[in-house]
């Protein structure tokens, strides 16, 4: 199921939606502000080449505020490079990407987007606290706002403990979760994750499960690419499965055959191999 | 893997043809070098002693005239005539080229084709060389002293180290014992040195009355030394002071038979 | 602009508690003295009274460690943002890349600044300690070697977008080092060359860095009086215009380079 057509939405408009340019009700029919009525991202025929190698070859895909989408596939599939167009740090060689219905360089679209990366060893010198505090002040906010979300982040994360220590003397698990803190410091409207599962003890992962669904819940939407398909079935409203650059499958989760266990696990399987 | 044994066997061509070629370009003799002198400066610069101290003496030129680097300096025509007329005491490179925008000193060829403006030069030449022209004279040259001590201590057979250090201390800074210990450290370095010992008899010799039974036998010392050397061995500069002392000695008679 | 305020100003923060929490400056302090300390104390030929070489010796280590601090600065501005991964969070921020350049920028200055202002202080004390004095060359001798320092770092930070970060250093160290030593001289080493090598050592003559320009070290030991303001105000310039042209550059190579 693939849903871009006529300048609308489609997604959107299958979950519900009202495009009528004044007022949006997202997937739970709760009001939301003209300014999110548009699609949280738009991906139309997107092309991405890297001299002879096409990365991503003809993506299309939508992903509506309130919701929240897996991206999944085999290494090298073109997944980082699709994410990296959707937050702006590459343009595509055709092919149009959009986020709230504009350019994904402007900084005024990206005010709204957080993104976290799959590996990032963050300042070494610094600790949480003034990572935060860096990560504000780029953002353009202001300081006690910064040090109110500081305190209310670390403590979701799990890291107000240890947020005086260094850093470098992180382990690699919480240097994800201080990731994800600072991915969600400016409040983003669009939350980006490349693989936010790694090296997340299971404890975390069970917090982490609870932030993205309470950040569903508000209307939020939120991007992950990730290798834990358990995780992704747990959590996804929408799926899609890359391969060799190109969308092989989107659907929702809630679509795939119940028999108690792995459905997406054998999806996936079924679809790369159907896709050879 | 390829190019890892291809750097394998490019070191090991090197190592072993390397000081083979050397030896038949720089012959026998030269191969291996053998360190003169003792100590740990001897072994660590080998030959490059010399040059440091000759850098040094040099760097100890450019503080007599007030921090000036020597190869380069800036003058108004005031100060060209300064340096025209006392060319000969300092040792300035006046018929060499010079960088400077305005130095007094360069061929004439060169300083046509000069003609076009340098920026740089312009600014190199007013923010690295002093309005005026200065000499460090009296007390204030106490200020070159380290240098000719660590030009020493760089290489203790740089006579003329010594005995600059020995004239700054005794003509310049008017401290003729500061002189003398100089001279006999340097006497004690270079045994055979008759300049040093020369030297030491004419900074007695600059003392006065008191001291010129004690300068005439230094002199006399120097000559022996000179003879025991051989005459026609010494360098010119040994050779010089050899003849001076002796002018020394008829003076010194000349003023103790009045 | 509130926005770009709060955005350099983070970006200073951060280039400044990096530097003096590596204690780099520590090190070189600790270093300074201990070749410092033992040349005090000598006597030349026991003669006492000579300061003219100890400012002479602590100046050149002034510049030297400050070359060394400005250079480490600049290679560290965005090379290690990149190894890290650190600059796809940044620059999924609501920042320019232009921004993001300037102001980490502005962080390596504020940051190489501080610590040859320190150094600085610990010069000016020595000397005054020991019954020395300054006059007007002095605020011109801090403001050249102030420019001197933001040049480095721009050559530096220029050099590691383009080049690894061994190269970099080597490369600006002898670039820096080499023309602040014989850069005056390569008209007179380019006269005795053949044609084709005395064009290529004019051309760096007239195109590379000429950290000379800012060594008023001479001036301070020896007391020669300050520079002439038109001069004075030439040095800036230029110093400018070759960091603008520097900044330009970086922000060409940072906008090219694949993320």
């Amino acid at each position: 199921m693939q849903g871009i057509g006529n300048g609308k939405c489609q997604i959107c408009y299958n979950i519900g939606a009202m495009n009528d340019g004044n007022t949006l009700l997202g997937p739970k029919g709760q009001r939301q502000s003209p300014s999110t009525g548009d699609c949280a991202v738009r991906i139309e025929g997107v092309v991405r080449e890297f001299g002879s190698v096409k990365a991503v070859d003809g993506l299309s895909l939508a992903l509506a505020p309130g919701e929240i989408m897996g991206f999944l596939g085999t290494n090298g599939a073109g997944k980082t490079t699709t994410i990296k167009m959707i937050i702006g740090l590459l343009r595509p060689s055709a092919g149009k990407v959009s986020v709230f219905g504009g350019d994904p360089s402007d900084p005024a679209v990206r005010a709204r987007v957080g993104y976290m990366p799959e590996v990032a060893t963050y300042y070494p010198y610094l600790n949480a606290r003034e990572l935060l505090a860096f990560y504000g002040g780029i953002c353009g906010l202001d300081a006690k706002l910064v040090k109110a979300r500081t305190d209310e982040l670390l403590e979701s994360v799990g890291l107000s403990e240890a947020a005086r220590r260094p850093l470098k003397t992180y382990s690699k698990g919480m240097l994800q979760r201080a990731g994800i803190a600072q991915a969600l410091l400016n409040d983003p409207d669009l939350l980006v994750l490349d693989e936010p599962f790694t090296g997340l003890d299971p404890l975390a992962r069970i917090h982490f499960r609870e932030l993205l669904r309470s950040l569903r819940e508000k209307g939020k939407a939120v991007f992950f690419s990730s290798h834990e398909l358990g995780e992704t079935e747990l959590l996804c409203d929408r799926v899609a499965i890359m391969k060799h650059g190109h969308c092989v499958y989107q659907g929702a989760v809630k679509d795939l055959a119940g028999d108690g266990g792995s459905n997406l696990e054998r999806l996936f399987l079924k679809t790369l191999e159907e896709a050879k | 893997m390829r190019h890892w044994a291809l750097a394998f066997a490019a070191a090991a061509f090197a190592v072993l043809a390397i000081p083979s070629a050397m030896r038949r370009l720089c012959g026998d003799d030269a191969m291996p070098q053998v360190v003169r002198g003792e100590g740990a400066l001897a072994v660590a610069f080998g030959d490059a002693r010399e040059v440091l101290g000759r850098a040094l003496v040099q760097k100890a030129d450019s503080y007599f005239h007030g921090g000036i680097d020597m190869d380069c300096h800036v003058s108004h025509e005031a100060e060209r005539e300064h340096h025209d007329e006392h060319n000969d005491e300092h040792e300035h490179h006046h018929d060499e080229w010079c960088g400077c925008e305005e130095c007094a000193g360069g061929h004439e060829e060169q300083q046509e084709e000069r003609a076009a403006f340098d920026p740089w030069a312009w600014i190199n030449s007013r923010v690295r060389a002093p309005q005026e022209h200065m000499h460090l004279d009296g007390k204030k040259s106490v200020e070159l002293i380290p240098w000719l001590w660590a030009s020493v201590a760089a290489d203790p057979h740089n006579i003329e180290a010594w005995t600059t250090a020995a004239y700054v201390a005794g003509d310049m800074m008017k401290d003729t014992d500061l002189a003398l210990r100089i001279v006999a450290e340097g006497q004690a370095k270079n045994p055979k040195s008759v300049r040093l010992r020369f030297y030491e008899g004419r900074v007695r010799y600059a003392r006065g009355k008191g001291d010129l039974a004690s300068a005439r036998a230094v002199f006399v010392s120097a000559r022996d030394l000179a003879v025991s050397l051989g005459l026609d061995a010494l360098p010119e500069e040994e050779r010089t002071a050899y003849e001076f002392a002796g002018r020394f000695i008829e003076e010194i008679d000349r003023r103790t038979e009045k | 602009m509130k926005t770009a305020f709060r955005q350099f100003k983070a970006l200073v923060k951060l280039s400044f508690l990096e530097l003096w929490r590596r204690n780099d400056i520590f090190a070189l302090v600790l270093l300074g003295l201990a070749l410092m300390v033992p040349l005090s104390m000598a006597s030349p030929f026991g003669a006492d009274g000579a300061s003219r070489y100890l400012d002479e010796a602590a100046l050149l280590l002034v510049w030297g460690f400050s070359l060394f601090i400005a250079l480490g600065s600049g290679q560290r501005l965005l090379a290690p943002e990149f190894e890290a991964r650190t600059i796809y969070p940044l620059l999924a921020k609501p920042i320019s890349r232009g921004r993001l350049l300037f102001g980490k920028y502005l962080g390596a200055l504020a940051a190489s600044w501080s610590a040859l202002a320190f150094f600085y202080v610990l010069f000016v004390g020595s000397v005054l300690l020991r019954g020395g004095a300054f006059a007007a060359e002095l605020p011109q001798a801090l403001a050249l070697h102030f420019a001197f320092i933001a040049l480095a770092v721009a050559v530096s930070l220029l050099g590691s977008l383009l080049m690894s970060a061994s190269a970099n250093c080597a490369l600006s160290s002898i670039v820096l080092v080499g023309m602040f030593f014989f850069g005056r001289r390569l008209p007179e080493y380019a006269d005795g060359l053949n044609p084709a090598l005395a064009w290529l050592v004019k051309a760096v003559y007239a195109i590379a860095p000429h950290a000379e320009f800012f060594d008023m070290r001479q001036r301070l030991v020896h007391g020669w009086g300050a520079v002439g303001w038109p001069v004075f105000a030439a040095v800036l310039c230029y110093a400018l215009v070759y960091i603008a042209v520097l900044l330009g550059l970086a922000s060409l190579a940072l906008r090219r380079r694949r993320l």
